[in-house]
């Protein structure tokens, strides 16, 4: 009797020595050590006795889940649809915003119409709109899509007009660099090119330059952006330069056009 | 009824190709499905009607395209005239090679076809830089010929069980 009283009385102090240790942060370093032990099994025990549960619970809810799964999939379509419609809203307004912006800075009056078809063949570069001789749009009469140029209507029937694209090989535009002298011609190419020519020898061209319209003509303002400097050919034998340009304008799939009041 | 099925669906290629494909152009090149329709119509069917539809597609074709009025029409008329002088009227099946060889054939003449109207137009162009052009033009419509191709061939099979059944009645 005498030795079981001893051995409880070690047991009380020996808790209350551990308490006495661990209000004192004695047994912080021996905890840390166990915790760090003990975690990976107590999780690993932790995931087993989960999925145990998981499992079970499933095959208990698996025609909810089911359920679940065919609602989620639905949603997940819905939302998918939801963000190609949103993406393709987006798309359009950035594209009529370019558009307003360009109305309200250059003070032109314009004819807007949409494009109702493409030229089939890869050699030419047409599109047809939806508007024509009706509606005020002439012969000749600048198109331009974003802000930038593309073409010019070439054959304006009652309800339609067909646009000839700069790039067209038939296509022949006098264009300046812009913030300089320099004049040339842009003409279309064969598969959609399109090139700076009759730039006089000596003139400063740069890659990278700005290429607009420069009015020479009467039927095209000046000012309007075609595109960009892309590659110089200069010959020292030649009376020329040529250059190639690249198109602002998106021109394999321009969805709208506005066309420029002479 | 087949006769009317066939004009809806050459209508249905002249403007899907012209419109709504340009938007999704491999190398920026729209297919010329009616090519693929007439050249296939003409294989399995009899009479005028390949050619009478050779002539719709040609026109419509004609109304939306920079090249001179009628280019088209003659193109299409010329291909399935081609067809029926080879092959007799209303075949049961379409070699992929022979498809193939008036597919290519009709895709170089529009090519050449469209080159001469630009020469005698007096447009100046260097003659390589026609190569580019005609290789994507060519490479990307065999691609969509060869995929049209089984569809073709499952359309006009149906077609004729369809024609079978029509006639027993």
């Amino acid at each position: 009797m005498q030795k079981k009283l001893s051995i409880v009385m070690t047991i009380i102090l020996f808790a209350g020595m551990l308490v006495f240790a661990n209000s004192k942060g004695f047994l912080d370093g021996a905890k840390n050590a166990v915790t760090v032990l003990i975690s990976p099994i107590g999780s690993y025990f932790s995931d087993v006795g989960s999925n145990f549960e998981n499992f079970f619970s499933s095959i208990f809810n698996i025609s909810n889940l089911q359920e679940e799964n065919a609602q989620l999939s639905s949603e997940v379509n819905e939302l998918r649809a939801e963000v190609a419609r949103l993406n393709e809203v987006q798309s359009e307004n950035k594209s009529l915003r370019h558009d307003l912006d360009f109305v309200e800075k250059s003070g032109f009056e314009y004819i807007p119409a949409t494009v109702m078809a493409y030229d089939p063949a890869n050699v030419r570069g047409m599109v047809t709109v939806y508007k024509g001789k009706k509606d005020g749009i002439e012969v000749g009469m600048a198109a331009v899509s974003e802000g930038y140029l593309i073409g010019r209507a070439y054959e304006v029937g009652d309800n339609y007009t067909k646009i000839i694209l700069i790039t067209d090989p038939t296509s022949a535009i006098p264009v300046s660099i812009q913030n300089t002298n320099t004049n040339g011609l842009a003409r279309g190419e064969l598969g959609s090119g399109l090139s700076m020519e009759k730039i006089p020898q000596g003139e400063k061209v740069s890659i990278g330059d700005i290429v607009i319209t420069s009015g020479l003509g009467g039927e095209i303002p000046r000012g309007i952006i075609i595109g960009k400097i892309e590659n110089i050919d200069s010959k020292e034998n030649s009376l020329f330069i040529t250059a190639s340009i690249r198109p602002q304008a998106n021109l394999g799939n321009v969805l709208r056009v506005l066309f420029i009041k002479n | 009824m087949i006769y009317f099925l066939n004009i809806f669906i050459t209508i249905i290629l002249s403007i899907l190709s012209l419109t709504f494909l340009n938007n999704i152009a491999l190398f920026n090149v729209t297919p010329i499905l009616p090519l693929f329709y007439v050249t296939s119509l003409t294989y399995f069917r009899k009479g005028f009607e390949p050619i009478l539809l050779s002539v719709l597609a040609g026109l419509i074709y004609d109304f939306f395209s920079a090249t001179p009025f009628g280019f088209y029409l003659i193109l299409f008329l010329a291909i399935a005239s081609l067809v029926r002088i080879f092959y007799q009227e209303g075949m049961k099946e379409m070699t992929l090679i022979g498809y193939f060889s008036f597919v290519s054939f009709g895709l170089l003449a529009m090519f050449l076809g469209q080159v001469a109207v630009l020469f005698f137009g007096d447009v100046a162009f260097k003659p390589l830089s026609l190569l580019v052009p005609f290789v994507k033009t060519f490479f990307v419509n065999m691609l969509w010929a060869l995929l049209l191709y089984f569809a073709i061939i499952w359309y006009f099979e149906k077609v004729k069980v369809l024609e079978n059944k029509l006639k027993l009645r």
